[in-house]
């Protein structure tokens, strides 16, 4: 008997010893990317003149979208796409839907304004996912230092 | 206080070595304005240069006596003459003794030291037997050096450092002059010991007196150093009466010499406080009722006013010659102390309003003249403003230093009386005071509230810029914007208010303030008229609206509204405004015409661009006509230009126009390239062959047809041009109109490589249009790379970055890739959905 229980707790100390602990993130098909902006805006002019490099580093930044969550007068939640409302989560889905068969490796990073509930968020999220999101990525703000 | 009897006592000097009076007794005061004599010794006496000194040739004089200095035995008495006589003359060259500015052609003036002739001699000849003359030159030549440095530091009392070195220098002088005056003195007493006669002693008493006149008026000037009524200042004075005092008692009656120390230590007096002695010692030795000098006069008006005696001091004014007949710095100084002293209460003054509803004449202008004295009127009250229109004629006669020097002494006179002086004149005099004194807040405050207040628009303006200035210099470029948008706004419509808002808006840019620089810009738009203002204001508002990419809107400011041409810089001004503006036009044509979708608007443009010239350069004159042919030219269309064009508008005669014809000719077919020779076209100036250039594009853009014809223009203007953002590119255009694409391709990597950051996306988009035309399919890949290129550089979702996007896909297009083209433009219609309506339509017809 008291052999058995050295074997129930031998188990135990091996099960606990390779059982891996994953943060919540990984349990959604997302990921999290700092600089929470996102917003659609000019590159910033840099100081290299080098027009071949200027066209070899060319990259595609149409590709990359973006969808921000906010709070209308009312409360009620507003969808922009690349700075441009939408009529709401089902309109995003249908755009969405419409550009993941186009295979162009579309990218999307989700940011919210303050006040979206997480579960606000995170709807629009699996939204997004359902409809062939892409490389679909949530904007946080990350802690100073 | 000047030189008093300095100045007088030197041109006689002069004029008696140069005629050969000496020793004689002329009345010294016979006539005013004129030189007094003065007595010297024989030895020294040289006629034959009297002409030239009395025609005040001094550069011919100093070369006659230097010639005969050269020719002269240097130990005897000759070298010594010679030499004193070149330093005299030299001085004179130098302007240095009277404060004039150098001689008129007086090319030596600057080049001979006037010290270098007795120094020479000296250091050669230690015991020279004239070596105590030659050392009195040298230190009375070193006194006159300063004197320029002791006007500014008594124009700018700001500068301690400058006066302490002065004050120390004039300490020097005066122990040298003391030590040369017992040594001369010494002598004589010696040579009366030993019973001499009276010509071995006269000139060693001559020299005793020059040094004595010399040395008393030295004294005096170090008294100018402080302020009136110090002990300094007292004991300078002081001093300068005992040593004149002790002149006169070695001089005998109506000797020619005495009347200098007579002035002297009547002014001394004066300045003791003894104004009555000072007045009796003066009426006891001269005939103030005869003809005087201008010094003595001078003195007796200064005398009258201490003594209060305004009527007086008015009466001997009136005595003085005209201003502008001779030198009367003194003179000058007591009238304006007058002027100080007879200013009315601020009550009493009319103030000459001139605000736009005033109905007031203007007032007179300004004049140099004895009218200068103000009219008894109101109980003795003079005109406040007389004081700064004196003050303005010393400066038009005596330069900026005698008017700085007037205003500082004005200011000291008025005292805390300055506050109730609205004469803008004097309130900048007070503020340039201040500023120089270290107070910029306090300056910039008082100028603001007086500029504010200021009846007078003239005054106003000139107030509100100094006090703009002030507010500069303090750090607050706001302040200074603010205020002078409040002068201009005071006084809308006057001239000059739209300069006032165009440096309002200068400030405001400084101080980071582009909502005021927007307004003001704008404020100055609305007052228009074609003013230098109004189109440097456009100009600027324009370049504003181009930097923010709003390419037509700048345009749209940049041309000119109505203007006045009352004159040819008038018409020259429009010109170039018309010029700077068509080619904004031309700019908002050249980026956005190649984007399909920009055509309506570009045509728009360029049809507003027409009906503007159709407006504003009607055929009223030659002139007018041949500005609408150098705008329609460069800028019409073939057609208009086709209607409107008369050869005979243009002449042979001037390059530029010239060129224009050759432009024209090319423009309209008239002419086979070549037929104008190229160094016809040098006198176009760049920005017009640029121009031209940007024509010919155009052209060759709208009439394929004559594309080769173009091409062939292009380059002949090209050449010699820098290869700028426009001209590499048209000359790129004309490789590919001659269908040379591997040329153009070559030319436009060397041109994108020298493109600055902020020019790349209108350098590569043009880059991807111009080889996107190529039958070879390498070119046109090339072309979709530059294109993706520049749509990176853009804001994505803009317009155009939209408008970039659809060439890219029409390029995809081309090289046959439709279906990537399609699935682009259906993704960017469902992820970027413009607002633009044209837009959408672009992207729908591509996924058909």
């Amino acid at each position: 008997m008291a052999a058995m229980i050295d074997v129930v707790f031998l188990l135990l100390i091996y099960f606990l010893w390779t059982t891996g602990f994953e943060p919540p993130e990984y349990d959604w098909g997302g990921r999290l990317t700092p600089g929470a902006d996102g917003s659609a805006a000019a590159p910033a002019a840099d100081d290299w003149t080098d027009a071949a490099a200027v066209v070899e580093r060319a990259d595609p930044s149409w590709s990359r979208l973006h969808v921000r969550i906010g709070l209308d007068a009312a409360g009620r939640v507003e969808i922009r796409l690349n700075d441009r409302l939408l009529g709401g989560p089902a309109d995003l889905a249908d755009r969405f839907r419409q550009v993941a068969g186009l295979g162009f490796g579309h990218s999307v990073v989700i940011s919210s304004e303050s006040g979206v509930s997480l579960g606000q968020v995170m709807s629009v999220h699996d939204a997004l996912l359902e409809a062939g999101g892409g490389d679909v990525a949530l904007a946080v703000e990350v802690p100073e230092g | 206080m000047n030189s008093l009897a300095g100045k007088s006592f030197r041109l006689g000097l002069l004029l008696t070595l140069a005629t050969g009076f000496g020793g004689g007794f002329v009345e010294p005061w016979r006539s005013a304005g004129q030189e007094q004599s003065v007595a010297e010794s024989s030895w020294l006496l040289a006629p034959e240069i009297g002409p030239l000194v009395r025609a005040r040739r001094w550069g011919d004089a100093y070369r006659l006596a230097k010639e005969r200095l050269e020719a002269s035995p240097l130990a005897e008495d000759a070298g010594a003459k010679w030499a004193i006589l070149m330093s005299m003359f030299a001085m004179e060259m130098r302007g240095a003794v009277t404060n004039r500015p150098p001689e008129a052609g007086g090319d030596d003036a600057g080049t001979f030291s006037p010290l270098e002739p007795v120094e020479r001699l000296l250091a050669a000849y230690p015991d020279h037997p004239r070596a105590p003359w030659l050392r009195v030159q040298r230190r009375l030549v070193s006194i006159g050096l300063l004197k320029p440095s002791e006007q500014i530091v008594l124009s700018t009392p700001g500068d301690a450092d400058l006066r302490l070195r002065l004050l120390a220098a004039s300490l020097e002088s005066a122990r040298d002059l003391s030590e040369l005056r017992s040594g001369v003195t010494a002598e004589i007493d010696r040579r009366r010991a030993r019973r001499e006669p009276t010509e071995g002693m006269e000139p060693w008493l001559i020299l005793r007196d020059r040094i004595v006149v010399a040395e008393a008026e030295l004294w005096l000037r170090r008294g100018d150093f402080f302020a009136s009524g110090t002990t300094d200042f007292l004991a300078a004075a002081g001093r300068a009466e005992r040593i004149a005092a002790e002149g006169l008692e070695m001089l005998p009656e109506n000797h020619p010499n005495r009347i200098g120390l007579v002035l002297i230590r009547g002014e001394a007096w004066r300045r003791l406080g003894e104004s009555e002695r000072a007045a009796e010692w003066l009426t006891s030795t001269v005939d103030l009722e005869g003809p005087v000098s201008d010094a003595t006069l001078a003195l007796a008006i200064r005398i009258a006013i201490d003594r209060e005696r305004l009527d007086e001091a008015g009466r001997l004014l009136a005595k003085l010659p005209l201003p502008d007949a001779g030198d009367t710095d003194e003179t000058d100084l007591a009238r304006l102390r007058y002027l100080v002293l007879t200013r009315p209460l601020p009550a009493d003054d009319p103030a000459s309003i001139d605000r736009p509803d005033a109905q007031s004449p203007p007032a007179p202008a300004p004049s140099p003249s004895r009218e200068l004295i103000p009219e008894k009127r109101d109980g003795g009250q003079g005109d406040s403003r007389a004081i700064g229109d004196w003050i303005e004629a010393i400066g038009r006669r005596g330069g900026e230093v005698a008017r700085r020097r007037a205003e500082t002494l004005a200011l000291e006179w008025l005292g805390p009386a300055i506050d109730q002086v609205t004469d803008e004149r004097l309130l900048l005099a007070e503020a340039a005071w201040g500023l120089r004194a270290g107070q910029v807040q306090a300056v910039a405050e008082r100028l603001d509230q007086a500029a504010r207040e200021s009846p007078r628009a003239t005054a106003a303006s000139a107030l509100g810029i100094a006090g703009a200035a002030a507010w500069a210099r303090a750090g607050r470029e706001a302040d200074a914007a603010e205020l002078l948008a409040a002068v201009a706004g005071a006084w809308r419509g006057e001239p000059g208010s739209a300069d006032l808002l165009l440096q309002a808006a200068v400030l405001a840019e400084r101080a980071g303030d582009p909502a005021s620089v927007e307004r003001h810009l704008g404020q100055v738009l609305e007052i228009g008229g074609g003013s230098a203002a109004d189109l440097r204001s456009r100009n600027w508002l324009a370049a504003r609206r181009a930097r923010a990419g709003e390419l037509i809107e700048a345009a749209r400011v940049a041309t000119p509204g109505d203007a006045t041409l009352s004159t040819a810089d008038d018409r020259s001004r429009l010109l170039d405004a018309w010029v700077v503006a068509a080619g904004r036009w031309s700019d908002a044509l050249m980026v956005e015409p190649w984007l399909a979708t920009e055509q309506a608007y570009s045509q728009d443009a360029e049809a507003a661009l027409e009906q503007k010239l159709a407006e504003l350069v009607p055929n009223e004159s030659p002139a007018m006509r041949l500005g609408r042919c150098w705008l329609l030219a460069l800028w019409g269309s073939v057609d208009r230009l086709e209607r409107v064009w008369q050869p005979s508008v243009l002449t042979d005669s001037v390059p530029a126009e010239v060129g224009l014809r050759w432009i024209i000719a090319q423009r309209l077919g008239l002419a086979a390239s070549g037929e104008v020779e190229a160094g016809d076209l040098a006198g176009l100036p760049d920005r017009l062959r640029l121009a031209a250039i940007r024509r010919f594009v155009s052209d060759g853009l709208a009439a394929p047809e004559r594309q080769s014809e173009m091409a062939s223009a292009i380059r002949r203007l090209a050449e010699g041009l820098d290869a700028g953002l426009e001209v590499g590119l048209a000359v790129a255009q004309a490789d590919v109109w001659h269908g040379d694409f591997d040329g153009a391709r070559v030319a436009l990597e060397r041109w994108l490589a020298g493109r600055r950051p902020t020019e790349l996306p209108v350098a590569l988009a043009s880059a991807a249009q111009l080889l996107a035309g190529s039958p070879e399919t390498a070119h046109r890949e090339q072309a979709v790379r530059y294109c993706e290129a520049a749509i990176a550089r853009e804001r994505p979702g803009s317009g155009r970055w939209h408008r970039l996007q659809l060439a890219a896909i029409g390029m995809l297009e081309q090289l046959g890739r439709d279906d990537e083209a399609a699935r682009r433009a259906a993704f960017l219609l469902a992820a970027w959905p413009p607002d633009d309506e044209v837009l959408r339509a672009g992207y729908r017809r591509r996924t058909e």
